[in-house]
């Protein structure tokens, strides 16, 4: 039966790859390494900066595909959820919401979803002829009023 | 149907709830997407065709979203408010807009769109307003 | 769009988006840094490029606008503007780190890195990438990649530091 010794890495091992993390040097594998050493508890407290930012990174590593949302929210997402279990937490997959509703009906195609963002862009913009005037204005967040003759086509 | 995912204490994500799958209406959401070359975190729209009841229950809505905003541009029309746009507080490092337009011909048509952006509300204005 | 098509259809334009860049942006490394923060923007939405019927023009159209960007950002930070200063006040990022958690001081401090390093220390500590990819796609030297990781990682390490020891 072979017993596998676990690697421990020293001080001066890890104080090494420190320096070469900060000047880009380490390989994935060689900063999977440190975060192993550096999750330890008990370290001097030199090490308090790095295992804060690995802390971090690791964290964020978690939940990258993954996003928390809240189980109210999550009962009232028609899309399809798909449960996920990482070590002892249960996260819910949340799809990335890009979708059009026109007249009802569900279009997922990012395509057209894009054409009809721009076109409800450009009706906002279509009635606004006196617009650039009005921009220039923004920076000091002015109030714009205009009076526009509204060709309402009851006037000949 | 999911609500304005950061954004429950707006009263404009009750018109996108209640009226969004409706017909006669338009409703895109895009989350994280380049829009003509700009950046979203998030975009909603909503058009909204021949409902002048929903005019009135966007505006009193927005009248109360409207508290601690900035109200960047208005466009009056006979004496009503046509166009409003609204820079809401930012949330973090999001910029927020909300923008209203009211077109009564050819037809009555209802316009709102919500944002949230990395670039400032200057920038995403420039793109809403250029000229086609 | 796949990686490889990524590969084929946008890198080949990046001396065009260069020049883009630098005609709006001036300073030859301030263009460099703006193309490749480009390049990592398209990577990361490269899915929804395919919609596009030239990837290839959408690209420059995101250059123009994020180097146009850039400049205004660059312009106020410039400007003796004092309104800028006192509206951005409240918004003063590091205003904020008083009184956070470790987890949001990293945050914050990682949101206020110049645009290039932030993308590239994302890229290689959470996204996992390696040096060799990242420099793949953004067209350039891994030596290149690597200073501005370093220069990022030892940002954040200053950053908070002075902010953990009051």
């Amino acid at each position: 039966m072979k017993i596998r010794m676990k690697y421990k890495m020293t001080f001066e091992e890890a104080d090494r790859l420190i320096e070469r993390y900060y000047e880009g040097l380490t390989s994935g594998e060689e900063e999977r390494e440190l975060q192993q050493f550096l999750s330890q508890p008990g370290l001097p407290e030199r090490y308090e900066p790095e295992q804060a930012l690995f802390g971090y990174f690791n964290h964020k590593k978690e939940k990258r595909h993954i996003s928390l949302i809240p189980y109210k929210r999550w009962a009232s997402v028609a899309a399809v959820v798909v449960l996920v279990l990482v070590g002892s937490q249960v996260f819910f997959i949340q799809p990335q919401r890009n979708y059009a509703y026109v007249d009802g009906k569900k279009i997922t195609n990012v395509h057209e979803i894009k054409s009809q963002a721009l076109a409800s862009l450009s009706d906002l913009s279509s009635s606004t002829d006196e617009v650039e005037e009005g921009f220039k204005n923004i920076n000091d967040n002015e109030l714009v009023e205009q009076q526009l003759n509204v060709f309402s086509g009851l006037e000949k | 149907m999911p609500a304005l995912h950061a954004q429950n204490d707006l009263q404009i994500s009750k018109v996108f709830e209640q009226y969004g799958e409706k017909r006669g209406v338009v409703m895109v959401e895009l989350t994280n997407e380049m829009l003509d070359g700009y950046d979203f975190s998030l975009f909603k729209s909503l058009t909204i065709k021949d409902n002048p009841s929903a005019a009135d229950f966007v505006r009193k809505c927005m009248l109360k979203d409207e508290v601690g905003a900035k109200k960047v541009k208005q466009v009056v029309t006979n004496g009503t408010p046509t166009s409003i746009y609204l820079q809401l507080p930012r949330k973090g490092q999001l910029y927020r807009l909300i923008l209203f337009n009211e077109t009564f011909h050819p037809e009555h048509k209802i316009t709102l769109i919500y944002i949230e952006s990395k670039n400032d509300s200057e920038d995403v204005l420039k793109l809403i307003l250029k000229k086609k | 769009m796949s990686q490889e098509r990524f590969k084929a259809e946008i890198l080949p334009i990046r001396e065009r988006l260069f020049h883009i860049a630098q005609r709006i942006l001036v300073e030859e490394q301030e263009a460099e840094d703006a193309v490749q923060e480009v390049l990592l923007k398209l990577w990361h939405t490269r899915d929804s490029l395919d919609k596009y019927d030239s990837p290839a023009a959408f690209a420059t159209t995101v250059t123009k606008n994020h180097c146009l960007d850039r400049l205004k950002i660059k312009n106020r930070q410039d400007s003796l503007d004092e309104s800028y200063y006192t509206r951005a006040g409240t918004d003063n990022p590091y205003l904020q780190l008083e009184r956070k958690n470790t987890e949001e001081i990293l945050q914050k401090i990682i949101e206020n890195l110049p645009a290039l390093q932030q993308a590239i220390i994302k890229m290689k500590d959470i996204d996992e990438y390696e040096v060799e990819e990242i420099a793949e796609i953004t067209g350039t030297k891994v030596e290149a990649v690597r200073v501005n990781l370093s220069r990022a990682r030892k940002k954040v390490r200053e950053e908070y530091i002075k902010w953990t020891r009051v």
